[in-house]
This record gives C-alpha cells, structure tokens and sequence, in this order.
C-alpha cells in the first residue's frame, strides 16, 4: 500500500499512508480513535461504501489484488478467499436471522466447489476448531444464542473457512471482556502458527500488539508517523507521538489513577495542516515541521516520519 | 408460541368488546331519534314508541346492549333499520367489492412501492431520487381527488375507462379490470407512498448492517448479499407496514368508494351514517376496527417466523 488517501466529502480520514505485509507477518495498525485505522483496513478489503468514499492510491494490492483497477468479479474472489477481515463487534456482525450453519457454510462454499454437506462438515469442523463445544448440535443454532465471545469465535472460523493469506482484525476483542479478549488473542496467535497466515491487527491497545504481532506501524491523523519490530517501537520509540502513547499506557507498578494524556486534541477529519499533524502537540516542534516529513529509515526495519527522529 | 398466540388472541378478544361497547354507546348518545326519523313528521308519541320498541331501542341501555352483543355473537347483527334487510346479508354482499378494490389497490402499490424502494440499493440513481420524492407527492395530495383528476382524464376526456360502477372481478374479469382501474390506481398510489415512506429507508438501514459488511466480506456478489442477507431483514417492517395498511384500508376505501360510486362496504357504512341506519353503522365499526385487530395479530405470529429473536421472546 502506496500513498492511500480516502476521503469522505470534505472529510480526510487517510492522507498518505503506506505499508507493506510480508508474506506471514503479524503487523499491528495503533492509533486512536479516529487516525484512520479501520478506514485503511476497509480500503484494503474494498469494502468502503462507493457512493460516499473517495480512495486513492499510487498502490493498493493485497494478495495478487490490484485493487485500485479490480473489476468487482475479482474483489469478490479476494474477499473471503485469499483475505479474510474479522470485525469489531461480533453482536452485529453475524446476520441475525440467519442459522451459523448457514453463515459459515456460504463463506465456504463461495470459494470452493465443496457441496452443501461437505461444507457443513467443515463448518462443524472449523467451529471446534475455534473452541465452541458441541460444535455439532450448535451449527444450527441463530447468532443470539452464542455469547460475545463466541459470536466472536465463529467471525474467525467464517474468516479462516478458505485459509486467507491475509487476516484483517479490526479491533477484534474491544468489544469483549477481558478474559475473553485473552482468549479470542490466543487462538488468533494459535492459529496463526499453524499457517502462514499474514495478519493485520488493528487496535488501539497496545498491550494486545505486543501480544500479537512481530511489527507495528502507528497511525496518527490519517498518516503513518512510526513503522517499527515491536520490541525495537517500545524499548527505543523515536516519534514524539509514539513516546507520547507509549508514556500514556497506565502501568501496573506505579500508583494507580496516573494517567498521563499526550496534551491537546487529535487533528479532526475535517480539519487542514501544513506539514506534522502532530505539530501542535509536539512538544519538540521546531520551524521546519511545518513542511510534511517523509518515513525515513532510522534503524534496521525501522521508519519514522519525523525531521528531528535523528537527534531526539 | 401457543401461550403467545392465546395471549394475543385473548388480547384481541378483549379490544374487540370495547369497540362494540363504544360503537354502540355512540349511536345512543349523538342526538337524533331514529324512531322518530323512520315515523316521520306528524307521528304521534304511541306510534314512535311503537317504532322504537320494534326496533329494540326500548328500556334499559345496558339490556340493550347485551341483546344486541348475544345476536351478535349468533351472527345476527340486526335488520336495516331503512329496508329491513338483515345486516349480515348486505355485508356479504357489499365486502366482497371492497375486499376486491383493496386487493387489486394492494397490487397497484405493490408493482410501483417494491421498485422504487430498491432505489436504496443505488443512492443517488435516478431511481433512487424518483424514490424520494414520490412518498411526499403521494402523502400530500388527497385520494379523492387524484380520483377525481383519472375521471376527468380517462373517462371524460378520453372515454376510454368507465367513471363509476362496479363490474365482478370473477364473473366478467375484463370489464371489471376496466372498471377496477381509476380506483385501484387512486388508492394503490397512496398505498405506494407509505410503502415507499417507510420501505425505502428500511432497506437502506439495512444495507448499512454490520452483518452486510460481513457478507460483502466473504466475497459475496451484490446480488447475493440483497437476495440472501438484506431481503430476509427488510422482510420484518414489510410485513408490520403491509399489515398497518392492509388492516386500516377497509376503512380507508370508504372515500375512494364514493369518488368512483362504487357499491362496496364504504357506500353502505356512509348511508347507514347519513340515514342513522344504526345497526350497519356498528356492525360497519365493528368491521373496520376488527379488521385491523385481525390482521395485527396476524403479523405479530408471522413475525415469529420470520425473526428468531422474536420467536424466543414468544416462548417466554
């Protein structure tokens, strides 16, 4: 993904981002709410809605995709086959009047010539294998008779149905609790291992990236400001936005109730800046951030988006 | 479900005794003596008691009342009080053409509401536009006198349709579908707006689900995700809207039915007002508020199947 744009009206919820998915890497997307996170997952799946959003792009491909010349024949392929997206809230994304069964078994049988009782075996199959007990009696069963969790649970089993190349998590387990976001996390790395399946996670909990994933790219005001390894993005952070977040993570050993907010306002959708969106909150602002830093290599697999990542 | 179902049905039961309380206490308090109507000026006090005692009106309202409710429940709902012709008989033969008008009307709406709703599907189509705009046209514009523009176009400046007059659906369907026409269009485009009024922005809803999302994300075409996801949902307020209207459009013809003189339950309701014919005016409100009772109960036990979620709080 090249330099993507999306914009609503007059609204920029994306305003040049980029980032490469290596065949089999977990990449967390943090940001909050409102950096355009979700909008670039949706980009990538082409499942923004056409008559509202205006996506641009020097390149968007996933998995052999070219999505910025994709016919919708060949989005459809991709869709659900070689990638797959899981969404925030498992309560309203399952179709509520509609047997899992029969949810799962669509997904399946759109891209492969399985029968519909060879897809049903595989439904029972991948809900065991997502951890529903008697999986077998369960399959025809409506989405409000599973809890959360589970609802949650058989979103995965629909999303690895035609083993994707690509997982597209936006905020899978927000909408849970605690335990059970530990849960759906393990058995997202469980299945993770298994294939090489490539992830993209999106949250805004950075706790659940270091979980997860091998390399995390922070997102602010619709660009990407830090492209990092985790471990290398939480020991030596080098984007004041990055420090920033990182500081503002409550930690368990000091006093509780310290929380230390970065200071001022997100840039709003609406509004226009002249170089560094973050600029009015930096507090190492200097004269030249007015003009758009470009991601420079600052390390081994490391890219900032920042004039002053060098001496900070 | 059954406990559901008895629950509504007692319900409905309930509501309907009221109505015939109301429609009932009604005629006895507006002003006016139908005794003294039908014997005329310059009857004496003996003849209009003699009148009213053969009309049932005599004593106590109460015993009255349950004279009438125990012939009611017989099936007997009292003679005409203008030509003497059993109640229960001009129904029969006055229902069926307005139960004709409104199936015909119910068509109209039908073939003009589904499409132009689909125009949800596309925003900013020309269809989609088209759908906007047609709802306010319908809903302000009176029935009749839409009614009355179709006469003068149709049947008096190019004769080509009949004004007035009822031809039997099943005896001549030709002519009867020339003579349904006018009426049926008057009312199936007010019919059509509502439709439209409340279709259109239900599908659109829809169309926005998270769970459309989720089939757009296995990869299903358009088609797919309307035919097999979006119509299932849209089916819900459908069928509460096709109730609403199919329930209050036997009252709702009563107008269109004098526009184009049709002889249907209208006609005789608005006659049985004008002449204080009291025994068709409450069997005529019995009629029109038991037909809405019916077909809401009839769509609460459909919506069982067509939701599950509702079908569980059924059985609770």
């Amino acid at each position: 993904m090249r330099e993507l744009k999306v914009s609503f009206g007059a609204a920029l919820a994306v305003r040049g981002a980029s980032f490469t998915i290596a065949t089999g890497e977990a990449v967390g997307l943090v940001g909050e709410s409102g950096s355009g996170k979700s909008v670039t997952a949706l980009s990538l799946m082409g499942l923004l809605p056409a008559a509202s959003a205006c996506v641009e792009a020097l390149e968007l491909r996933v998995v052999d995709c070219d999505l910025l010349t994709a016919r919708a024949r060949e989005l459809q392929e991709m869709r659900g086959g070689r990638a797959a997206m899981i969404f925030q809230d498992p309560l309203t994304a399952l179709h509520p009047m509609k047997r899992v069964g029969a949810q799962l078994g669509e997904a399946i049988r759109r891209h492969s010539a399985l029968t519909r009782s060879e897809a049903r075996a595989r439904s029972i199959e991948l809900m065991r294998r997502v951890g529903i007990p008697e999986a077998g009696s369960r399959i025809d069963d409506y989405p409000h008779e599973f809890s959360g969790g589970q609802r949650q649970r058989i979103m995965i089993a629909m999303a690895i149905s035609c083993g994707p190349r690509l997982l597209i998590a936006d905020e899978p387990t927000t909408a849970l609790d605690v335990t059970i976001q530990a849960q759906i996390l393990d058995l997202m790395a469980e299945l993770r291992s298994e294939t090489t399946m490539g992830l993209l996670f999106i949250t805004h909990d950075l706790g659940v990236i270091a979980r997860v994933c091998e390399r995390v790219v922070v997102m602010y005001a619709g660009r990407i400001v830090e492209d990092a390894p985790v471990d290398v993005l939480f020991e030596h952070p080098r984007h004041p936005y990055t420090v920033g977040l990182l500081a503002s993570v409550p930690r368990i050993d000091e006093a509780p109730r310290v929380v230390r907010p970065i200071p001022g306002a997100a840039l709003r959708a609406t509004e226009r800046i002249a170089g560094c969106a973050f600029r009015p909150r930096c507090p190492h602002a200097v004269e030249r951030c007015v003009e758009q830093p470009a991601l420079q290599a600052v390390g081994e697999r490391h890219l900032v988006a920042c004039w002053r990542s060098r001496e900070l | 479900m059954r406990a559901f179902a008895l629950r509504r049905v007692g319900g409905a039961i309930v509501t309907l005794f009221a109505t015939a309380v109301v429609s009932f206490l009604v005629f006895r308090l507006l002003p006016g003596d139908p005794a003294a109507v039908i014997a005329g000026q310059g009857a004496t006090e003996a003849q209009i008691d003699a009148i009213r005692k053969g009309l049932g009106l005599n004593g106590n309202v109460v015993v009255q009342f349950v004279h009438w409710a125990d012939h009611a429940v017989h099936g007997n709902l009292g003679k005409s009080v203008i030509t003497n012709v059993p109640v229960s008989t001009l129904l029969a033969q006055r229902l069926p053409v307005t139960l004709e008008l409104i199936l015909t009307s119910m068509i109209v709406a039908l073939v003009v509401a589904v499409p132009l709703s689909l125009g949800a599907l596309w925003p900013r189509s020309a269809l989609d536009r088209i759908g906007n705009v047609w709802p306010v046209v319908g809903l302000s514009v009176p029935v009749f006198w839409i009614g009355e523009l179709l006469i003068l176009l149709f049947s008096i400046k190019l004769q080509w349709l009949p004004a007035s007059g009822y031809v039997s659906l099943f005896q001549f369907p030709l002519s009867a579908l020339k003579s349904f026409l006018l009426p049926s269009i008057s009312f199936g485009f007010y019919v059509s707006s509502f439709l439209v009024q409340f279709l259109k922005p239900a599908l659109r809803d829809v169309m926005e689900e998270d769970y459309i999302r989720t089939a757009r994300a296995k990869g299903l075409s358009e088609a797919s995700v309307f035919w097999h996801h979006a119509l299932r949902a849209t089916m819900v307020p459908f069928v509460t809207q096709m109730g609403i209207l199919l329930g209050t459009s036997v009252g709702a013809t009563i107008v269109i039915e004098q526009v184009f003189n049709y002889p249907g339950f209208g006609n005789l309701f608005i006659q049985g007002i004008i002449s204080s014919d009291f025994y068709v005016v409450q069997a005529g409100l019995l009629l029109i508020v038991g037909s809405v009772i019916v077909v809401n109960l009839v769509v609460d036990l459909i919506f069982g199947l067509l939701d599950p979620r509702v079908r569980r709080a059924q059985r609770t």
